[in-house]
Protein backbone atom coordinates (compact mmCIF):
# COMPACT_ATOMS: atom_id res chain seq x y z
CA UNK A 1 0.00 0.00 0.00
CA UNK A 2 2.96 2.33 0.04
CA UNK A 3 2.77 4.87 -2.69
CA UNK A 4 5.89 4.31 -4.70
CA UNK A 5 7.56 1.21 -6.05
CA UNK A 6 10.66 0.20 -4.12
CA UNK A 7 13.22 1.13 -6.75
CA UNK A 8 12.32 4.79 -6.33
CA UNK A 9 13.12 4.72 -2.63
CA UNK A 10 16.48 3.04 -3.00
CA UNK A 11 19.75 4.16 -4.44
CA UNK A 12 21.95 1.72 -6.31
CA UNK A 13 25.35 1.34 -4.74
CA UNK A 14 27.12 -1.32 -6.70
CA UNK A 15 27.18 -1.72 -10.45
CA UNK A 16 24.70 -4.23 -11.80
CA UNK A 17 26.07 -7.76 -11.94
CA UNK A 18 27.39 -9.07 -15.21
CA UNK A 19 24.61 -10.35 -17.47
CA UNK A 20 24.04 -14.01 -16.80
CA UNK A 21 24.29 -16.51 -19.61
CA UNK A 22 20.59 -17.29 -19.29
CA UNK A 23 19.59 -13.62 -19.87
CA UNK A 24 17.35 -13.34 -16.85
CA UNK A 25 14.72 -10.61 -16.95
CA UNK A 26 14.13 -8.14 -14.15
CA UNK A 27 11.03 -5.97 -13.94
CA UNK A 28 10.97 -3.91 -10.74
CA UNK A 29 7.46 -2.55 -11.35
CA UNK A 30 5.92 -5.98 -11.83
CA UNK A 31 7.92 -7.27 -8.88
CA UNK A 32 6.46 -4.41 -6.82
CA UNK A 33 2.92 -5.35 -7.88
CA UNK A 34 3.61 -9.03 -7.12
CA UNK A 35 4.90 -7.99 -3.71
CA UNK A 36 1.59 -6.19 -3.06
CA UNK A 37 -0.42 -9.22 -4.15
CA UNK A 38 1.70 -11.41 -1.88
CA UNK A 39 1.34 -8.93 1.00
CA UNK A 40 -2.43 -8.91 0.56
CA UNK A 41 -2.58 -12.71 0.45
CA UNK A 42 -0.23 -13.27 3.38
CA UNK A 43 -2.02 -10.61 5.47
CA UNK A 44 -5.36 -12.36 4.97
CA UNK A 45 -3.75 -15.77 5.58
CA UNK A 46 -2.43 -14.46 8.89
CA UNK A 47 -5.94 -13.44 9.98
CA UNK A 48 -7.49 -16.69 8.82
CA UNK A 49 -4.86 -18.78 10.59
CA UNK A 50 -6.31 -17.72 13.95
CA UNK A 51 -9.69 -16.05 13.33
CA UNK A 52 -10.88 -16.35 16.95
CA UNK A 53 -7.67 -14.79 18.19
CA UNK A 54 -8.43 -11.72 16.09
CA UNK A 55 -11.93 -11.22 17.46
CA UNK A 56 -10.95 -8.73 20.14
CA UNK A 57 -9.17 -6.44 17.69
CA UNK A 58 -11.92 -6.80 15.09
CA UNK A 59 -14.58 -6.19 17.76
CA UNK A 60 -12.90 -2.97 18.92
CA UNK A 61 -12.60 -1.75 15.33
CA UNK A 62 -16.26 -2.61 14.64
CA UNK A 63 -17.56 -0.86 17.78
CA UNK A 64 -15.39 2.18 17.10
CA UNK A 65 -16.94 2.45 13.64
CA UNK A 66 -20.53 1.52 14.45
CA UNK A 67 -21.14 4.20 17.10
CA UNK A 68 -20.42 7.23 14.90
CA UNK A 69 -22.12 5.49 11.94
CA UNK A 70 -25.35 5.07 13.93
CA UNK A 71 -25.08 8.65 15.15
CA UNK A 72 -24.81 9.93 11.60
CA UNK A 73 -27.76 7.75 10.45
CA UNK A 74 -29.92 9.21 13.25
CA UNK A 75 -28.87 12.80 12.45
CA UNK A 76 -29.52 12.24 8.78
CA UNK A 77 -33.06 11.00 9.50
CA UNK A 78 -33.85 13.94 11.81
CA UNK A 79 -32.43 16.35 9.26
CA UNK A 80 -34.59 14.86 6.50
CA UNK A 81 -37.67 14.93 8.70
CA UNK A 82 -37.00 18.58 9.55
CA UNK A 83 -36.84 19.39 5.84
CA UNK A 84 -40.21 17.68 5.33
CA UNK A 85 -41.75 19.71 8.16
CA UNK A 86 -40.21 22.97 6.96
CA UNK A 87 -42.92 25.69 6.94
CA UNK A 88 -43.87 27.27 3.64
CA UNK A 89 -43.42 30.84 4.87
CA UNK A 90 -41.26 32.93 7.14
CA UNK A 91 -44.06 34.57 9.17
CA UNK A 92 -47.63 33.52 9.97
CA UNK A 93 -49.97 36.37 10.89
CA UNK A 94 -52.99 35.37 13.00
CA UNK A 95 -55.77 37.91 12.62
CA UNK A 96 -57.82 38.82 15.68
CA UNK A 97 -60.90 36.69 16.37
CA UNK A 98 -63.90 37.87 14.41
CA UNK A 99 -61.89 39.65 11.73
CA UNK A 100 -63.40 38.68 8.36
CA UNK A 101 -61.38 37.00 5.67
CA UNK A 102 -61.66 40.19 3.60
CA UNK A 103 -59.40 41.96 6.17
CA UNK A 104 -56.89 39.21 5.64
CA UNK A 105 -57.07 39.70 1.86
CA UNK A 106 -56.56 43.46 2.27
CA UNK A 107 -53.59 42.91 4.58
CA UNK A 108 -52.08 40.41 2.14
CA UNK A 109 -52.44 42.89 -0.72
CA UNK A 110 -50.76 45.62 1.38
CA UNK A 111 -47.93 43.37 2.40
CA UNK A 112 -47.44 42.05 -1.14
CA UNK A 113 -46.68 45.59 -2.26
CA UNK A 114 -43.82 45.98 0.22
CA UNK A 115 -40.28 45.37 -1.05
CA UNK A 116 -39.29 43.03 1.81
CA UNK A 117 -42.16 40.65 1.03
CA UNK A 118 -41.78 38.06 -1.70
CA UNK A 119 -45.27 36.62 -1.34
CA UNK A 120 -48.22 36.92 1.01
CA UNK A 121 -51.03 34.34 0.86
CA UNK A 122 -54.28 34.06 2.77
CA UNK A 123 -55.66 31.01 4.48
CA UNK A 124 -59.30 31.41 5.38
CA UNK A 125 -60.75 30.12 8.69
CA UNK A 126 -62.59 27.40 6.71
CA UNK A 127 -59.37 26.18 5.09
CA UNK A 128 -57.60 26.19 8.48
CA UNK A 129 -60.39 24.19 10.08
CA UNK A 130 -60.38 21.67 7.24
CA UNK A 131 -56.61 21.23 7.60
CA UNK A 132 -56.92 20.75 11.36
CA UNK A 133 -59.53 18.05 10.77
CA UNK A 134 -57.19 16.21 8.39
CA UNK A 135 -54.06 16.41 10.57
CA UNK A 136 -55.51 15.60 13.96
CA UNK A 137 -57.71 13.12 15.73
CA UNK A 138 -60.17 15.83 16.78
CA UNK A 139 -62.47 15.61 13.74
CA UNK A 140 -65.42 14.47 15.90
CA UNK A 141 -64.92 17.18 18.49
CA UNK A 142 -64.49 19.88 15.84
CA UNK A 143 -67.79 18.97 14.15
CA UNK A 144 -69.55 19.51 17.46
CA UNK A 145 -68.57 23.20 17.48
CA UNK A 146 -71.23 25.79 16.69
CA UNK A 147 -68.84 28.23 15.05
CA UNK A 148 -65.42 28.08 13.40
CA UNK A 149 -62.85 29.12 16.09
CA UNK A 150 -59.98 29.39 13.61
CA UNK A 151 -58.71 32.88 12.73
CA UNK A 152 -57.86 33.98 9.21
CA UNK A 153 -54.14 33.66 8.48
CA UNK A 154 -51.73 35.52 6.26
CA UNK A 155 -48.61 33.53 5.45
CA UNK A 156 -45.71 35.73 4.44
CA UNK A 157 -42.58 34.67 2.59
CA UNK A 158 -39.86 37.32 2.84
CA UNK A 159 -37.19 38.35 0.40
CA UNK A 160 -33.59 37.79 1.62
CA UNK A 161 -33.46 41.47 2.67
CA UNK A 162 -36.76 41.10 4.51
CA UNK A 163 -35.60 37.90 6.22
CA UNK A 164 -32.54 39.76 7.50
CA UNK A 165 -34.89 42.27 9.25
CA UNK A 166 -37.52 39.73 10.29
CA UNK A 167 -37.69 40.82 13.96
CA UNK A 168 -38.19 44.46 13.05
CA UNK A 169 -40.92 43.48 10.57
CA UNK A 170 -42.64 41.21 13.12
CA UNK A 171 -42.72 44.00 15.76
CA UNK A 172 -44.23 46.45 13.27
CA UNK A 173 -46.99 44.03 12.28
CA UNK A 174 -47.76 43.04 15.87
CA UNK A 175 -48.77 46.65 16.62
CA UNK A 176 -51.63 46.59 14.10
CA UNK A 177 -55.06 46.34 15.70
CA UNK A 178 -56.46 43.66 13.38
CA UNK A 179 -53.53 41.34 14.13
CA UNK A 180 -53.64 39.09 17.18
CA UNK A 181 -50.23 37.41 16.91
CA UNK A 182 -47.28 37.14 14.52
CA UNK A 183 -45.32 33.88 14.55
CA UNK A 184 -41.78 33.58 13.21
CA UNK A 185 -42.17 30.13 11.62
CA UNK A 186 -38.55 29.22 11.14
CA UNK A 187 -37.32 29.90 14.64
CA UNK A 188 -37.97 26.38 15.93
CA UNK A 189 -36.32 25.02 12.82
CA UNK A 190 -33.28 27.17 13.40
CA UNK A 191 -33.11 25.89 16.95
CA UNK A 192 -33.38 22.32 15.72
CA UNK A 193 -30.65 22.93 13.17
CA UNK A 194 -28.43 24.38 15.89
CA UNK A 195 -29.04 21.30 18.00
CA UNK A 196 -28.31 19.04 15.03
CA UNK A 197 -25.11 20.97 14.36
CA UNK A 198 -24.07 20.53 17.98
CA UNK A 199 -24.88 16.80 17.81
CA UNK A 200 -22.91 16.52 14.56
CA UNK A 201 -19.85 18.10 16.20
CA UNK A 202 -20.14 15.84 19.25
CA UNK A 203 -20.38 12.77 16.99
CA UNK A 204 -17.38 13.95 14.96
CA UNK A 205 -15.39 14.44 18.14
CA UNK A 206 -16.43 10.99 19.36
CA UNK A 207 -15.54 9.51 15.96
CA UNK A 208 -12.09 11.11 16.19
CA UNK A 209 -11.51 9.68 19.67
CA UNK A 210 -12.69 6.25 18.53
CA UNK A 211 -10.52 6.50 15.39
CA UNK A 212 -7.54 7.12 17.65
CA UNK A 213 -8.52 4.03 19.64
CA UNK A 214 -8.56 2.01 16.39
CA UNK A 215 -5.07 3.30 15.53
CA UNK A 216 -3.83 2.22 18.96
CA UNK A 217 -5.47 -1.21 18.88
CA UNK A 218 -4.37 -2.04 15.33
CA UNK A 219 -0.93 -0.54 16.02
CA UNK A 220 -0.51 -2.71 19.10
CA UNK A 221 -1.60 -5.82 17.19
CA UNK A 222 0.93 -5.03 14.46
CA UNK A 223 3.64 -4.45 17.07
CA UNK A 224 3.02 -7.98 18.37
CA UNK A 225 3.05 -9.36 14.82
CA UNK A 226 6.39 -7.69 14.20
CA UNK A 227 7.79 -9.14 17.43
CA UNK A 228 6.64 -12.61 16.34
CA UNK A 229 8.20 -12.19 12.89
CA UNK A 230 11.42 -10.59 14.10
CA UNK A 231 13.68 -13.40 12.87
CA UNK A 232 12.02 -13.43 9.45
CA UNK A 233 12.36 -9.65 9.19
CA UNK A 234 16.08 -9.89 9.99
CA UNK A 235 16.58 -12.51 7.28
CA UNK A 236 14.67 -10.45 4.73
CA UNK A 237 16.75 -7.37 5.53
CA UNK A 238 19.97 -9.37 5.28
CA UNK A 239 18.96 -10.63 1.87
CA UNK A 240 18.32 -7.11 0.63
CA UNK A 241 14.62 -6.51 1.21
CA UNK A 242 13.79 -2.82 1.25
CA UNK A 243 11.73 -1.20 3.98
CA UNK A 244 8.67 -1.22 1.73
CA UNK A 245 8.90 -4.93 1.07
CA UNK A 246 9.31 -5.76 4.76
CA UNK A 247 6.51 -3.41 5.82
CA UNK A 248 3.97 -4.43 3.19
CA UNK A 249 2.51 -7.61 4.79
CA UNK A 250 1.98 -5.72 8.05
CA UNK A 251 0.22 -2.87 6.26
CA UNK A 252 -2.12 -5.36 4.63
CA UNK A 253 -2.79 -7.04 7.98
CA UNK A 254 -3.81 -3.59 9.27
CA UNK A 255 -5.91 -2.95 6.19
CA UNK A 256 -7.73 -6.28 6.57
CA UNK A 257 -8.38 -5.57 10.25
CA UNK A 258 -9.91 -2.21 9.32
CA UNK A 259 -11.92 -3.58 6.39
CA UNK A 260 -13.28 -6.65 8.19
CA UNK A 261 -14.02 -4.48 11.25
CA UNK A 262 -15.95 -2.12 8.95
CA UNK A 263 -17.94 -5.02 7.46
CA UNK A 264 -18.88 -6.08 11.01
CA UNK A 265 -19.78 -2.47 11.83
CA UNK A 266 -21.98 -2.30 8.74
CA UNK A 267 -23.78 -5.46 9.81
CA UNK A 268 -24.25 -4.00 13.31
CA UNK A 269 -25.64 -0.74 11.87
CA UNK A 270 -28.29 -2.61 9.90
CA UNK A 271 -29.04 -4.95 12.82
CA UNK A 272 -29.42 -1.88 15.06
CA UNK A 273 -31.75 -0.18 12.59
CA UNK A 274 -33.85 -3.35 12.26
CA UNK A 275 -34.12 -3.49 16.06
CA UNK A 276 -35.15 0.18 16.41
CA UNK A 277 -37.45 0.50 13.39
CA UNK A 278 -40.61 -1.00 15.04
CA UNK A 279 -40.37 1.49 17.91
CA UNK A 280 -39.86 4.36 15.44
CA UNK A 281 -42.88 3.15 13.46
CA UNK A 282 -45.06 3.17 16.60
CA UNK A 283 -43.90 6.68 17.49
CA UNK A 284 -44.15 8.26 14.05
CA UNK A 285 -47.46 6.61 13.13
CA UNK A 286 -49.00 8.25 16.20
CA UNK A 287 -48.18 11.55 14.43
CA UNK A 288 -49.84 10.31 11.27
CA UNK A 289 -46.76 9.54 9.16
CA UNK A 290 -44.37 6.56 9.19
CA UNK A 291 -40.64 7.34 9.06
CA UNK A 292 -38.31 4.82 7.45
CA UNK A 293 -34.89 4.98 9.13
CA UNK A 294 -33.26 3.40 6.12
CA UNK A 295 -29.50 2.82 6.41
CA UNK A 296 -26.22 4.21 5.20
CA UNK A 297 -27.04 3.65 1.54
CA UNK A 298 -24.49 2.44 -1.00
CA UNK A 299 -22.27 5.51 -0.80
CA UNK A 300 -22.38 5.62 2.98
CA UNK A 301 -21.62 1.89 3.22
CA UNK A 302 -18.67 2.20 0.85
CA UNK A 303 -17.44 5.22 2.78
CA UNK A 304 -17.61 3.25 6.04
CA UNK A 305 -15.64 0.37 4.48
CA UNK A 306 -13.02 2.77 3.09
CA UNK A 307 -12.82 4.61 6.43
CA UNK A 308 -12.22 1.34 8.29
CA UNK A 309 -9.62 0.15 5.79
CA UNK A 310 -7.76 3.48 5.91
CA UNK A 311 -7.78 3.53 9.72
CA UNK A 312 -6.42 -0.03 9.89
CA UNK A 313 -3.78 0.74 7.30
CA UNK A 314 -2.74 3.93 9.14
CA UNK A 315 -2.48 2.09 12.47
CA UNK A 316 -0.25 -0.50 10.84
CA UNK A 317 1.82 2.19 9.11
CA UNK A 318 2.53 4.04 12.34
CA UNK A 319 3.42 0.84 14.24
CA UNK A 320 5.52 -0.66 11.46
CA UNK A 321 7.42 2.58 10.82
CA UNK A 322 8.50 2.59 14.44
CA UNK A 323 9.09 -1.08 15.19
CA UNK A 324 10.60 -2.21 11.87
CA UNK A 325 13.27 0.46 12.18
CA UNK A 326 14.28 -1.16 15.45
CA UNK A 327 14.60 -4.60 13.81
CA UNK A 328 18.23 -4.33 12.73
CA UNK A 329 19.95 -7.54 11.57
CA UNK A 330 22.42 -8.97 14.09
CA UNK B 1 40.34 -4.73 -7.02
CA UNK B 2 37.16 -5.79 -5.28
CA UNK B 3 37.68 -5.31 -1.53
CA UNK B 4 40.14 -3.34 0.56
CA UNK B 5 40.49 -3.30 4.36
CA UNK B 6 42.69 -0.50 5.74
CA UNK B 7 43.50 -0.73 9.44
CA UNK B 8 40.03 -2.00 10.24
CA UNK B 9 39.09 -2.57 13.86
CA UNK B 10 35.91 -3.45 15.65
CA UNK B 11 35.43 -2.94 19.36
CA UNK B 12 32.07 -3.75 20.93
CA UNK B 13 30.32 -1.53 23.45
CA UNK B 14 31.47 -3.65 26.38
CA UNK B 15 35.07 -2.97 25.35
CA UNK B 16 35.81 -6.34 23.72
CA UNK B 17 38.03 -5.93 20.67
CA UNK B 18 36.90 -8.35 17.94
CA UNK B 19 39.23 -7.05 15.21
CA UNK B 20 42.14 -4.65 15.20
CA UNK B 21 44.39 -3.17 12.52
CA UNK B 22 43.32 -5.56 9.76
CA UNK B 23 44.49 -4.57 6.28
CA UNK B 24 44.31 -6.58 3.06
CA UNK B 25 43.02 -6.42 -0.50
CA UNK B 26 41.02 -8.90 -2.54
CA UNK B 27 40.86 -8.93 -6.31
CA UNK B 28 37.53 -9.20 -8.09
CA UNK B 29 36.79 -12.85 -8.83
CA UNK B 30 39.22 -14.08 -6.19
CA UNK B 31 38.37 -16.88 -3.78
CA UNK B 32 39.85 -16.80 -0.32
CA UNK B 33 39.53 -18.31 3.10
CA UNK B 34 39.61 -16.56 6.46
CA UNK B 35 40.65 -18.89 9.22
CA UNK B 36 41.53 -18.85 12.89
CA UNK B 37 40.34 -20.23 16.20
CA UNK B 38 36.91 -19.49 17.62
CA UNK B 39 36.75 -15.80 18.58
CA UNK B 40 39.57 -14.90 16.18
CA UNK B 41 37.32 -12.43 14.36
CA UNK B 42 36.44 -14.41 11.20
CA UNK B 43 32.69 -13.86 11.48
CA UNK B 44 33.16 -10.22 12.48
CA UNK B 45 35.18 -9.62 9.33
CA UNK B 46 32.39 -11.02 7.16
CA UNK B 47 29.74 -9.12 9.11
CA UNK B 48 31.60 -5.87 8.49
CA UNK B 49 31.57 -6.62 4.76
CA UNK B 50 27.86 -7.42 4.85
CA UNK B 51 27.30 -4.14 6.74
CA UNK B 52 25.69 -6.01 9.60
CA UNK B 53 28.27 -4.22 11.73
CA UNK B 54 30.17 -0.98 11.17
CA UNK B 55 33.90 -0.78 11.94
CA UNK B 56 35.09 1.17 14.98
CA UNK B 57 38.20 2.25 13.09
CA UNK B 58 39.76 1.99 9.66
CA UNK B 59 38.18 1.95 6.24
CA UNK B 60 36.52 -0.77 4.18
CA UNK B 61 36.12 -0.39 0.46
CA UNK B 62 34.00 -2.72 -1.64
CA UNK B 63 33.74 -2.37 -5.41
CA UNK B 64 35.15 1.15 -5.26
CA UNK B 65 32.77 2.38 -2.53
CA UNK B 66 33.71 3.36 1.00
CA UNK B 67 31.30 1.24 3.04
CA UNK B 68 31.24 3.77 5.86
CA UNK B 69 29.43 6.11 3.46
CA UNK B 70 26.67 3.64 2.63
CA UNK B 71 23.38 5.15 3.74
CA UNK B 72 20.51 3.23 5.26
CA UNK B 73 18.44 3.48 2.11
CA UNK B 74 21.33 2.10 0.05
CA UNK B 75 21.70 -1.02 2.20
CA UNK B 76 19.05 -3.18 0.46
CA UNK B 77 20.58 -2.60 -2.98
CA UNK B 78 24.06 -3.36 -1.61
CA UNK B 79 22.95 -6.55 0.13
CA UNK B 80 21.16 -7.80 -2.98
CA UNK B 81 24.56 -7.93 -4.68
CA UNK B 82 25.85 -10.22 -1.90
CA UNK B 83 25.38 -13.91 -1.30
CA UNK B 84 25.38 -14.68 2.42
CA UNK B 85 25.81 -18.08 4.03
CA UNK B 86 25.29 -18.03 7.78
CA UNK B 87 26.49 -20.47 10.43
CA UNK B 88 22.95 -20.65 11.79
CA UNK B 89 21.45 -20.86 8.25
CA UNK B 90 18.84 -18.10 8.84
CA UNK B 91 16.10 -19.80 6.87
CA UNK B 92 12.45 -18.76 6.85
CA UNK B 93 10.91 -21.59 8.83
CA UNK B 94 7.37 -21.23 7.47
CA UNK B 95 8.41 -21.24 3.81
CA UNK B 96 9.45 -24.32 1.90
CA UNK B 97 12.87 -24.96 0.39
CA UNK B 98 11.88 -23.55 -3.00
CA UNK B 99 10.54 -20.31 -1.49
CA UNK B 100 13.63 -19.88 0.66
CA UNK B 101 15.99 -20.23 -2.27
CA UNK B 102 13.84 -18.06 -4.53
CA UNK B 103 13.86 -15.17 -2.04
CA UNK B 104 16.98 -13.30 -3.27
CA UNK B 105 15.70 -13.41 -6.85
CA UNK B 106 12.21 -12.29 -5.82
CA UNK B 107 13.72 -9.38 -3.88
CA UNK B 108 15.81 -8.47 -6.90
CA UNK B 109 12.71 -8.28 -9.12
CA UNK B 110 13.27 -11.28 -11.37
CA UNK B 111 10.36 -12.70 -13.34
CA UNK B 112 8.81 -15.86 -11.80
CA UNK B 113 9.34 -17.74 -15.07
CA UNK B 114 13.07 -17.09 -14.76
CA UNK B 115 13.23 -17.78 -11.05
CA UNK B 116 11.81 -21.32 -11.10
CA UNK B 117 14.49 -23.00 -13.26
CA UNK B 118 17.29 -21.18 -11.44
CA UNK B 119 15.97 -22.26 -8.05
CA UNK B 120 15.54 -25.87 -9.17
CA UNK B 121 19.08 -25.87 -10.52
CA UNK B 122 20.52 -24.38 -7.33
CA UNK B 123 18.70 -27.02 -5.26
CA UNK B 124 20.04 -29.74 -7.56
CA UNK B 125 23.56 -28.35 -7.23
CA UNK B 126 23.49 -28.66 -3.44
CA UNK B 127 21.91 -32.12 -3.56
CA UNK B 128 18.41 -31.05 -2.57
CA UNK B 129 16.68 -31.79 -5.88
CA UNK B 130 13.21 -33.15 -5.20
CA UNK B 131 12.99 -31.50 -1.75
CA UNK B 132 11.48 -28.27 -3.06
CA UNK B 133 8.35 -28.52 -0.91
CA UNK B 134 10.12 -29.48 2.32
CA UNK B 135 10.00 -26.97 5.16
CA UNK B 136 13.34 -26.20 6.83
CA UNK B 137 12.14 -28.01 9.96
CA UNK B 138 11.78 -31.19 7.93
CA UNK B 139 15.41 -31.07 6.80
CA UNK B 140 18.51 -32.27 8.65
CA UNK B 141 21.06 -29.71 9.84
CA UNK B 142 23.31 -30.54 6.90
CA UNK B 143 20.42 -30.15 4.47
CA UNK B 144 19.49 -26.83 6.04
CA UNK B 145 23.07 -25.70 5.56
CA UNK B 146 22.94 -26.71 1.90
CA UNK B 147 19.62 -24.88 1.53
CA UNK B 148 21.30 -21.73 2.87
CA UNK B 149 24.12 -22.22 0.37
CA UNK B 150 21.67 -22.66 -2.53
CA UNK B 151 19.98 -19.40 -1.49
CA UNK B 152 23.34 -17.61 -1.50
CA UNK B 153 24.28 -18.94 -4.94
CA UNK B 154 21.01 -18.63 -6.81
CA UNK B 155 21.20 -14.96 -7.87
CA UNK B 156 24.87 -15.27 -8.81
CA UNK B 157 26.10 -12.57 -6.40
CA UNK B 158 29.06 -10.29 -6.92
CA UNK B 159 30.43 -11.12 -3.49
CA UNK B 160 29.78 -14.37 -1.66
CA UNK B 161 30.40 -14.28 2.10
CA UNK B 162 30.16 -17.72 3.67
CA UNK B 163 30.54 -18.23 7.41
CA UNK B 164 31.50 -21.86 8.16
CA UNK B 165 29.54 -23.15 5.16
CA UNK B 166 30.66 -26.73 5.54
CA UNK B 167 30.47 -27.01 9.32
CA UNK B 168 27.68 -29.59 9.23
CA UNK B 169 28.64 -31.41 6.03
CA UNK B 170 30.61 -34.61 5.52
CA UNK B 171 33.95 -34.23 3.69
CA UNK B 172 32.56 -35.43 0.34
CA UNK B 173 29.65 -32.93 0.41
CA UNK B 174 31.97 -30.21 1.68
CA UNK B 175 34.23 -30.74 -1.33
CA UNK B 176 31.22 -30.61 -3.68
CA UNK B 177 30.09 -27.34 -2.12
CA UNK B 178 33.60 -25.94 -2.50
CA UNK B 179 33.50 -26.96 -6.18
CA UNK B 180 30.31 -24.92 -6.51
CA UNK B 181 32.02 -21.92 -4.95
CA UNK B 182 34.94 -22.35 -7.36
CA UNK B 183 32.53 -22.42 -10.29
CA UNK B 184 30.89 -19.25 -8.97
CA UNK B 185 34.32 -17.59 -8.70
CA UNK B 186 35.00 -18.58 -12.30
CA UNK B 187 31.89 -16.65 -13.30
CA UNK B 188 33.39 -13.53 -11.67
CA UNK B 189 32.05 -13.70 -8.11
CA UNK B 190 34.47 -12.76 -5.32
CA UNK B 191 34.25 -15.50 -2.68
CA UNK B 192 35.27 -15.12 0.98
CA UNK B 193 34.85 -18.12 3.25
CA UNK B 194 35.32 -18.06 7.00
CA UNK B 195 36.24 -21.54 8.15
CA UNK B 196 38.26 -23.33 10.77
CA UNK B 197 38.21 -26.55 8.74
CA UNK B 198 41.98 -26.67 8.09
CA UNK B 199 41.97 -29.94 6.13
CA UNK B 200 39.43 -28.46 3.74
CA UNK B 201 41.42 -25.23 3.39
CA UNK B 202 44.56 -27.22 2.70
CA UNK B 203 42.79 -29.30 0.07
CA UNK B 204 41.48 -26.19 -1.67
CA UNK B 205 44.87 -24.43 -1.75
CA UNK B 206 43.45 -20.92 -2.03
CA UNK B 207 44.59 -17.65 -0.56
CA UNK B 208 44.05 -17.71 3.20
CA UNK B 209 43.98 -14.97 5.83
CA UNK B 210 44.81 -16.19 9.31
CA UNK B 211 43.38 -14.29 12.25
CA UNK B 212 44.27 -14.66 15.90
CA UNK B 213 42.41 -12.73 18.60
CA UNK B 214 41.34 -10.09 16.09
CA UNK B 215 44.76 -9.58 14.49
CA UNK B 216 45.72 -10.73 11.03
CA UNK B 217 48.82 -12.88 11.53
CA UNK B 218 49.23 -14.38 8.07
CA UNK B 219 48.04 -13.95 4.48
CA UNK B 220 49.34 -16.64 2.22
CA UNK B 221 48.57 -17.20 -1.40
CA UNK B 222 47.90 -20.33 -3.49
CA UNK B 223 51.46 -20.57 -4.75
CA UNK B 224 52.74 -20.59 -1.18
CA UNK B 225 50.65 -23.66 -0.37
CA UNK B 226 53.07 -25.80 -2.31
CA UNK B 227 55.85 -24.76 0.02
CA UNK B 228 53.85 -25.59 3.15
CA UNK B 229 53.10 -28.93 4.67
CA UNK B 230 49.55 -30.11 4.14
Amino acid sequence: MDAAPEPVAEEPLLPEPAPSPTSLRRNPRRAWLRSHAEGMRSGMARLLRDPWGQLLTLGVVAVALVLPALGFVALDRIDQAAVAWRPSGDLTIFLAAGEPVERALELAATLDARPEVAEATVRSPDDALAELRTLSDFAGALSALDANPMPALVIVRLTPDGAARIEEFRSELAQRAEIDWVQVDKRWLERLESLLDLARRVILLGAAVLAFAVLLVVGNTIRLEIALKRDEIMVLKLLGAGDGHVRRPFLYIGLWYGLIGAVLALALVYAGIAAVQPAVDRLTLSYGEAVEIGGLGLRGSLALLAYGAILGWLGALVASARHLREAVPR
Amino acid sequence: MSIRFEGVGKTYAEGREALGGVSFEVEAGEMMFVTGHSGAGKSTLLRLLALIERPSEGRIEAFGHDLSQVKRRQLPAYRRRLGLVFQDHRLLVDRDAFANVALPMILDGYEPADIAPRVSRALDQVGLGGRERALPGELSTGEQQRLGIARALVARPQLLLADEPTGNLDPKLATEIMALFVSLKEHGTTVMIASHDLPLIQRMRKRTLVLDRGRMIDDFRPEEWYGRSA
